[in-house]
């Protein structure tokens, strides 16, 4: 704890009650967090949260900022929330905790661009396969009305389905992610509507950056599925039917509007209704696509329709990069990368095909960079958060440049999600979420330190510290 | 039409006759076992060959069979088949091949052959004379039998009534298994295999050793009438020519580390066995030469077992099997469409198998690895009269067989399909 | 680098010649359409055959192969496919899934187009599943194989869309999921109610159009148009005589019931697949103008096979009926050239009309005929090289081309396992000295 002032008498919170609430609520940022909720929170979580005054000025660091050069020495001053000035020669005002973080680099925080963090649960075995994500999910969130057509919740939006995300997002946020893309991952096609959220605690109304973001899709066969579609083909004439209904309802209202009198009213559907920003073309669809057919499966589809998209999962991107490129397709790349499945027969030789994906998977990013394909990372059901920038290290060790690496995590993703006025680089103005670390991000040895999220601080604590981690070792496997 | 006593092959199917002796004359006599004999003749009588031969006198009152540009072949034997057990695939009611339960090493596929069954001429008119019809289900099938495809009845037809045990040996692998709730598979995983096959080999270890127990008791009694009385075990009784090494066990596998695991079970449980199917033996011939275990493979025109296997290899896998030194056999595998078991060995040519080789895999290999080489498989004196005369080569689709004997006797070309394409050929 | 590194890893099996010509001769060509010409060149240019016929001269800069002791065979045409399907061939869930296309679920990497290549095929008309009296949309692809599913497609084929008669949609040989209702329809009466309802459904959606159309053009207020339908849209091409439709049939009665229904509604049936019985109302298909795509031998698997005989493709083109032999299996379209040749000997059908079953009567029964089915000058160069004549059982194909273009050899092919087999041994030991990740129980497995 280099350097620090005051703040070891109220380490363990509910011992200090007093001082721990007061600037709580002298916090303008803050004004329907609850006392009692505060305090749950401090005995639910095993962060030791330093929280005091917002005003923080971190000196002496290296200040990776991402959007700039590299500050080998500088200061960055976070007030209210938000970065409010990064440089050399910041002067320090009077009202600013300061904390000397000489030693230390700052990089913003780090962005997981496609997760299920912070909804309704949904453990369930692995469904091999058929899931792009891995994942087998459990049935959509039940809603009060019937649910219209299967598969069909594009109405639902993350942001109104955040649930108290525990320790996941505790996790995620000590191994430096402060913002996610969460988007619901029930089994469906429509899924719903996601939202960018930061991994700081309190009410989840202050936690979301943006919401709506995207539409998500998902091209795959409902596992199990009795009812249409159910087949591959079945989805995408399925997928097609609802762009044709979307704009059909939407011109049905449009006619009816301008001229009710003496015309038969059109049904209200608010499966038809959610599409129909997508549908214009002005909120994005997020694609599932892994293999490079699917990927060209899933842009034809797109273009077919004019959609504006994003596709995730990307494994086999590189196979397409220029045409990735030329269009300017962005794709979420998932960081769950694949591994053999090791209860096999030893001598049960898996095809070429297999073998190859997984050798070529973590070289994909490094080709898309070289390319110029924008990309952003994603977790993609890793349980571990710490394989995150882990997994990403990897991607580094198969050619990609650190710098490409980490502005998939920081700003390439908030580009691509839409966010860059307010993630993603530390600049003045930007939303004060950042990480600091003992050295080079993707060094394996490397701790982070201190995460700032919204302006708040949070010190990640290593339960397990002087154990090895858990999977600890230079290739650690993406899950 | 050359041939002088076509008279003797219409509607004459299995009916007696007085004197039961044929001469075919001038023929091209492929004798597999032999050399090929120009102009030569056979004479059969009472249901054998009695004589092959450039010149060999007629029996008194025997029909003579001009056979001039034609050939005769030793009918064909199909190792692996449902014939007889099986008519419609999709309809149950018809299907007599897969038993309740994993253990019927009691159960006779000769009880169940029905004479009558169409696919009988259907195969024979191609010229397969013999099969052995096995049944498929559970981990002990049944025992197989071995049939000519001509008889009032299936004691007529059999040629060995019980022809080997057959043994799904299991696999090792896992596979996929279907959830049928949502009609989706998942791969087993491989722990979970290892202990089913775990399991299923200690069951069949401690079958096998039942019976050994329950033999050695009847030996002892049968020495010793004074031991206390055994009580009779169906099951059990029936497992004893196998257990003594003196029958065959059948055992259906097909990938390489299944056949391993195979050829290490009948060693140290001391049986003899014959691998049925086997779609990966080209990958352990020298092994399969190494404890000598025949193969009879097929059929022949299959999918590779892996996707990354050469997309010919179960063409050429009788070719590898043979340069190996492996002794196999080739099979159509199938019921309905034994017929094709000449182009699968045809096909087995075509994909480096010498043309010889390929017609021995549908006769004498077959005999031999059946151990009825002494009635069967080649045109010898002495062995059953099952023949088949063509207008060419028989591995060759566009030959046609002109005749068949089988046991002896001229049977008719007619089957269910040349009735319907005759009717309706007629159609106005 | 890195790029280069992953372009060599993808099969470079097709072989793009830079001259663009090619010259085979000293061949057999079994032209199909015209004959065998003994001794026979053929010239290629631009994909396309540019002449036929004997001691023809190139170009210098062609590429010629010697093909002396060859016979070459215009590529054979499978008329029903199912392989390069990804995510199931049935859309089961509905009597009619005329909404769904097999070109939206085309795998191109899927094996079994190298391995049906390697067996003398360059084009296969892919069908969805028969589980529905009205099915899929298919689609017509040429087996390119290295190239993309957009790429494989058979440019300008005429859109299709199958149909099923008889056990298959009825469901009678398949169990009903626990839990869920045996659909619609259970008998041959509901299949062809099915299919009468969609017809009608979509000649109401034709009128409905009409009459919007004809108001708007009228009418002062702007008006709501009809939905737009995709399953109504494709039934409406079949009615308008855009869509060839493929039915699977087995049986006389359920075959002549289709035949009555189109006529009703003013359409013909292109192609009856499998069309067991189809020896039994030969002249009324032929009669209807339309194909019969069937198997060589293949019967006895169910009821409705059980009456098939090995003689009807001959019977059926006898009685005038356009005939073709199809796979419907991965494994029997390896050798539809010997399928062809058991018409010789069941029912006695001549060497150019069993070989026209499997390449230019598919090609006429998919209206590509203009393009494909045999070696006329003109035609794309599609063509396969054989050891020995392909209706003999030891022809191994050693070459096919496509539009001029050489996708498989039988020579390549022996290096290109041993180039699979080096690398994934290489890839098997790189594995092995990686550590491997930690447990999970969340980890994608795809491809």
């Amino acid at each position: 704890m280099k350097g620090e002032r005051s703040v070891q008498g109220w380490k363990t919170g509910n011992q200090n009650l007093q001082l721990f609430v007061l600037p709580f609520f002298q916090s303008s940022h803050l004004p329907f967090f609850q006392l009692f909720g505060g305090l749950l929170f401090v005995l639910a979580c095993g962060t030791v949260r330093a929280d005091g005054p917002v005003i923080f000025a971190l000196t002496n660091a290296r200040v990776v900022t991402v959007s700039g050069p590299v500050l080998e020495k500088g200061t960055v001053l976070l007030r209210d929330g938000l970065i409010e000035a990064v440089g050399a020669d910041v002067s320090v005002p009077a009202d600013a905790w300061v904390i000397d973080a000489a030693g230390l680099t700052i990089y913003p925080g780090l962005i997981d661009a496609l997760t299920d963090l912070g909804l309704p649960s949904q453990q369930q075995p692995a469904q091999e396969g058929s899931q792009p994500a891995g994942l087998h999910p459990p049935a959509a969130p039940s809603t009060a009305r019937r649910q219209e057509k299967p598969g069909m919740t594009p109405y639902l939006r993350a942001a109104d389905l955040l649930v108290d995300p525990g320790r996941k997002a505790e996790d995620a946020r000590n191994a430096g992610i402060t913002t996610v893309l969460t988007a619901p991952n029930h089994r469906g096609i429509f899924l719903g509507q996601s939202a960018i959220i930061n991994l700081g605690e309190g009410d989840e109304s202050h936690r979301v950056v943006r919401s709506p973001v995207a539409l998500h899709i998902r091209l795959s066969p409902m596992a199990g599925s009795l009812e249409f579609p159910r087949s591959l083909m079945g989805v995408l004439a399925y997928v097609k039917q609802s762009v044709y209904d979307s704009r059909h309802y939407a011109e049905a209202w449009a006619v009816y509007k301008k001229n009710p009198r003496g015309a038969k009213r059109p049904e209200t559907d608010r499966s038809l209704e959610a599409l129909e920003p997508a549908v214009r073309s002005e909120m994005p669809v997020v694609l599932s696509a892994s293999s490079a057919v699917e990927i060209q499966r899933a842009m034809d589809l797109a273009d077919a329709f004019h959609l504006t998209y994003i596709l995730a999962g990307g494994q086999e991107a590189y196979k397409l990069a220029p045409v990735l490129k030329r269009k300017q397709i962005p794709i979420l790349v998932s960081l769950n990368f694949p591994e053999k499945e090791r209860d096999s027969h030893p001598e049960e030789e898996e095809p070429l095909r297999v073998l190859r994906w997984r050798a070529e998977t973590p070289k994909n990013p490094a080709r898309l960079a070289e390319e110029g394909v924008p990309f952003a990372f994603y977790s993609d059901g890793i349980n571990n958060a710490k394989h995150f920038v882990r997994n990403a290290a990897r991607a580094v060790r198969a050619g990609l440049s650190k710098e490409a690496a980490l502005r998939a995590m920081t700003l390439g993703a908030a580009e691509i999600l839409g966010v860059d006025s307010q993630l993603g680089s530390i600049e003045p103005g930007k939303i004060a979420n950042l990480v600091l670390t003992t050295g080079d991000l993707f060094d394996e040895k490397t701790k982070i330190r201190y995460v700032f999220v919204d302006g708040r601080r949070y010190e990640p604590v290593d339960v397990e510290q002087g154990k090895p981690a858990e999977g600890a070792g230079p290739e650690a496997g993406g899950v | 039409m050359k041939v002088a006593a076509i008279l003797i092959l219409r509607g004459m199917t299995s009916l007696a006759w007085a004197a039961d002796a044929y001469v075919i004359r001038h023929a091209r006599v492929v004798t597999v076992s032999g050399p090929v004999i120009e102009g030569g003749s056979v004479v059969i009588q009472d249901g054998r060959i009695a004589a092959v031969g450039k010149s060999v006198p007629a029996p008194r009152g025997a029909r003579i069979l001009d056979a001039r540009g034609l050939s005769v072949y030793p009918g064909f034997l199909d190792a692996d088949t449902r014939v007889g057990l099986t008519e419609i695939g999709s309809v149950s009611a018809t299907n007599d091949t897969n038993e309740l339960g994993d253990y019927n090493p009691h159960l006779l596929a000769y009880t169940a052959v029905h004479p009558a069954s169409e696919h009988i001429p259907v195969a024979r008119v191609n010229g397969i004379t013999t099969v052995l019809a096995r049944p498929l289900g559970g981990v002990m099938a049944g025992q197989a039998t071995l049939i000519n495809l001509d008889g009032w009845t299936v004691h007529e037809m059999a040629v060995r009534k019980t022809a080997g045990l057959v043994l799904n040996f299991p696999s090792i692998l896992g596979g996929r298994q279907l959830d049928p709730a949502t009609s989706t598979s998942r791969q087993i995983k491989y722990s979970e295999a290892k202990r089913n096959y775990e399991k299923g080999i200690r069951e069949l270890r401690s079958l096998l050793e039942d019976g050994r127990r329950y033999l050695h008791a009847q030996q002892a009694r049968a020495k010793d009438p004074g031991l206390p009385a055994l009580e009779a075990n169906e099951k059990l009784e029936a497992l004893i020519p196998f257990l003594r090494g003196e029958e065959p066990v059948l055992v259906s596998v097909s990938r390489k580390v299944d056949i391993q695991n195979a050829l290490e079970f009948a060693e140290t449980e001391k049986l003899k066995i014959i691998l049925l199917g086997a779609g990966e033996a080209s990958k352990v011939a020298d092994l399969l030469r190494e404890k000598n275990v025949p193969v009879i493979c097929g059929p022949v025109q299959s999918l590779p077992p892996q996707e990354d296997d050469p997309y010919d290899i179960a063409m050429a896998t009788p070719a590898l099997l043979a340069k190996a030194g492996v002794r196999f056999a080739i099979s159509s595998n199938g019921a309905a469409n034994v017929r094709n078991l000449p182009y699968e060995a045809g096909t087995a040519a075509a994909y480096g198998l010498p043309k010889e080789e390929a017609l021995k895999a549908i006769t004498l290999y077959p005999a031999q690895i059946l151990g009825v080489a002494d009635r069967l498989g080649s045109i010898e004196a002495g062995k059953i009269a099952n023949l088949v005369v063509t207008d060419g080569d028989p591995l060759e689709i566009r030959t046609n067989v002109k005749h068949v004997f089988v046991a002896g006797k001229p049977v008719s070309l007619e089957t269910k399909h040349t009735r319907l394409y005759q009717t309706y050929l007629n159609r106005p | 680098m890195l790029r280069k590194t992953w372009v060599l890893f993808s099969f470079a099996v097709a072989t793009a010649f830079g001259a663009e010509s090619v010259l085979i001769k000293n061949a057999t060509l079994l032209t199909v359409s015209q004959g065998t010409i003994p001794d026979g060149s053929i010239l290629i240019e631009n994909g396309k055959i540019a002449a036929v016929g004997k001691d023809l001269a190139a170009p210098a800069d062609a590429r010629v192969i010697d093909a002396t002791g060859q016979y070459v065979l215009p590529g054979i045409i499978d008329c029903h496919s199912h392989i390069a399907v990804e995510g199931g061939v049935n859309e089961g869930s509905l009597a009619v899934s005329a909404m769904v296309g097999i070109d939206d679920a085309l795998n191109p990497t899927d094996i079994n187009i190298y391995r049906e290549l390697a067996g003398g095929v360059t084009t296969a008309n892919i069908l969805h599943g028969s589980s529905n009296p009205i099915g899929g949309r298919n689609a017509v692809i040429k087996l390119r194989w290295g190239k993309s599913a957009r790429e494989m497609l058979f440019e300008g084929a005429r859109p299709g869309i199958k149909f099923a008669l008889g056990e298959n949609p009825k469901r009678s040989n398949f169990t009903t999921p626990p839990g869920s209702q045996r659909r619609y329809p259970a008998t041959r009466m509901g299949v062809e109610e099915v299919i009468r309802q969609a017809l009608t459904e979509a000649r109401q959606y034709l009128l409905d159009w009409e009459a919007y159309k004809a108001k708007q053009k009228t009418g002062k207020n702007p008006l709501i148009p009809p939905k737009k339908d995709l399953k109504l849209e494709t039934l409406a091409e079949i009615l308008k005589g855009e869509r060839l439709v493929h039915s699977h049939g087995y049986r006389a009665d359920e075959i002549l019931m289709l035949l009555r229904v189109a006529k009703e509604f003013g359409f013909r049936i292109a192609t009856f697949q499998h069309v067991l019985e189809g020896y039994k109302v030969a002249r009324e298909i032929a009669e209807a103008g339309t194909g019969a795509s069937t198997f060589s031998d293949w019967w006895a698997y169910k009821v409705e096979a059980y009456d098939a005989t090995p003689y009807n493709a001959a019977l059926m083109a006898r009685k005038g009926v356009v005939v073709s032999i199809n796979s419907d299996s991965a494994e029997e379209a390896r050798h539809l050239n010997q399928e062809a040749a058991k018409t010789m000997k069941y029912g006695g059908l001549s060497e150019t009309e069993a070989l026209k079953l499997v390449t230019l009567n598919p090609a006429k029964q998919l209206q590509i005929d203009h393009r494909v089915g045999s070696i006329d000058v003109g035609k794309d160069a599609d063509l396969v090289l054989y050891n020995a004549h392909p209706l003999s059982v030891y022809a191994v194909p050693q070459k096919v081309l496509i539009d001029g273009q050489v996708y498989f050899d039988r020579e390549e092919d022996r290096q290109r396992q041993r180039a699979l087999e080096a690398e994934k041994r290489k890839l098997m030991e790189a594995e092995k000295s990686r550590p491997t990740g930690l447990p999970s129980q969340e980890r994608p497995t795809k491809p």
